[in-house]
């Protein structure tokens, strides 16, 4: 490969993250009116309301999300802070998942650590904590972030425009994810694709587990055949294959699906406030808060769920054991009782936490990754593509998508 | 004249709560660190603006981290 060919088919990925194709339909990915005044006002009648959060927004439709809404059991979504956030520190109440977890099933993100709860969750999740720290993030840019951002930079500069959603956002995480599992650039594009379909994901990995069982090397699949986990009796155990593809479907799920979308969300955000993208450029510590602001804005998550595990009268309504609590975390975001012109995106906010990354033990585990690629990927960008702009002549990027948000396509001009 | 009592911690971890999420470390890093066992730390001497050591606090994911201000004294 030279040094300006694209890393990857381009075409192949333009059909693989193209948030209104066939892929994202089933979540709402073709939702294009802004869903925030509507949130404003169901967050303004009740901290809790009855239904999902897809049944309470005019204009969207009967979309599914992480395989929910299950049609039998009572479906609530929480709007303000307060609530999402009482929901995500409790999860007990608020658990993961609706049954046990037996990590030795087949392999699958129902069988991972994103499904389980207490103490079991822990156990897995501190396998792999040490190598998604603050810390950490320096070894993934290392080894994948850095030469990925660079490779894609090289190949745009000459051109003096570009297409940076696909082109740039959306190549970044699944080759910085793949790139730490050790998982070839050809294959890239396979697993982004696989994800519909988790034994296609088997048939990729496999073959490097084992190879890694024989010699470990300096990536995550060498950690997980590494890793021991002591068993509800206490008994330690080497991860079983089952138990490593299951963290293998997840992390490589949630590495390549959320990321790119982020990142076009603040460079759309940027680049529509040219006052604000020449601040950043100026002074590169605006880059952080900016990203953070993105987050906060317009997550490109904005709901996640968890089973309700006993009754429980909920911030004014009474909650079922066995209900469904939808976290309308888009809408906890711009909750006006915790920030000023809250629909306002303003990178000078004083910092306040907030729920894009989730909250509780489930926290999102690759969050410092992810700013790693955001701060590493548009900080190139502004480091090699002087006068970077939108294209005044080509369709403006707007945001779309329900579930999985995003940006349409960002035409750029620079040079 | 008694020798200046040594400055007070401003905050108090949890180490059983802590699963090393490293949120306190994105918002106050020259207050936080992970030790080996990815498990928060103070740094010594911690010196972030308090805003960040009081964004840090409210950001932990398991409620491990409380604020010396906030601690009742006896």
């Amino acid at each position: 490969m030279t040094e300006t060919a694209p890393l990857l088919d381009v075409d192949r990925v333009r059909e693989l993250f193209d948030l209104r194709g066939a892929y994202m339909a089933h979540n709402g990915g073709g939702f294009s009116p802004d869903p925030y005044p509507l949130w404003a006002a169901l967050r303004e009648q009740a901290p809790v309301h009855e239904g999902t959060l897809h049944a309470l927004t005019e204009g969207a439709e009967d979309w599914t999300f992480q395989g929910l809404p299950e049609r039998d059991r009572p479906h609530f979504t929480a709007f303000t802070y307060a609530a999402c956030n009482d929901v995500y520190k409790d999860s007990e109440l608020f658990a993961s998942s609706a049954n046990a977890v037996d990590p030795t099933a087949s392999a699958g993100v129902e069988s991972s650590m994103l499904s389980m709860g207490g103490a079991q969750h822990r156990r897995y999740r501190a396998l792999v904590q040490p190598r998604f720290t603050p810390k950490a993030a320096e070894w993934w840019i290392r080894k994948s972030i850095q030469e990925t951002v660079d490779a894609l930079v090289a190949h745009i500069r000459p051109l003096k425009r570009a297409e940076l959603n696909v082109d740039f956002c959306a190549a970044i995480p699944v080759l910085t994810i793949t790139g730490v599992f050790g998982i070839p650039v050809e294959q890239a594009l396979d697993v982004r694709a696989a994800m519909a379909n988790p034994m296609d994901v088997i048939t990729i990995v496999a073959p490097l587990v084992a190879a890694r069982r024989e010699e470990p090397g300096d990536d995550l699949i060498s950690v997980l055949v590494q890793a021991e986990v002591a068993d509800e009796d206490g008994v330690v155990h080497r991860l079983t294959d089952p138990e490593i593809y299951s963290f293998c479907i997840l992390l490589l799920a949630a590495g390549s699906g959320t990321t790119w979308k982020q990142m076009g969300i603040t460079l759309t955000a940027l680049l529509q406030r040219p006052e604000v993208l020449a601040a950043v450029r100026e002074d590169r510590s605006l880059l952080r808060p900016a990203i953070e602001e993105a987050l906060r804005w317009q997550p490109t998550d904005p709901m996640f769920s968890r089973f309700v595990t006993r009754d429980v009268d909920f911030h004014g309504v009474h909650v079922p054991k066995g209900a469904v609590m939808h976290i309308a975390l888009g809408a906890a975001n711009r909750d006006p009782a915790r920030w000023e012109r809250p629909d306002e995106f303003d990178i000078h906010r004083p910092v306040k936490p907030i729920l894009s990354f989730g909250g509780g033990p489930h926290i999102c585990l690759g969050m410092h990754v992810a700013r790693a690629e955001m701060v590493t990927g548009i900080g190139a960008l502004l480091d090699n593509l002087p006068n970077l702009r939108l294209d005044p002549d080509a369709e403006p990027p707007r945001y779309v998508g329900f579930y999985e948000r995003g940006a349409t396509a960002i035409p750029v001009l620079f040079g | 004249m008694p020798e200046a009592a040594p400055a007070e911690a401003p905050v108090r971890i949890d180490r059983d709560l802590c699963i090393g999420a490293g949120q306190c470390i994105a918002y106050a890093p020259q207050t936080f660190v992970h030790d080996d066992e990815t498990t928060a730390v103070l740094r010594e001497p911690p010196h972030d603006a308090e805003a960040d050591v009081a964004a840090a606090v409210e950001a932990c994911p398991m409620g491990a981290l409380t604020l010396r201000s906030s601690v009742p004294t006896e």
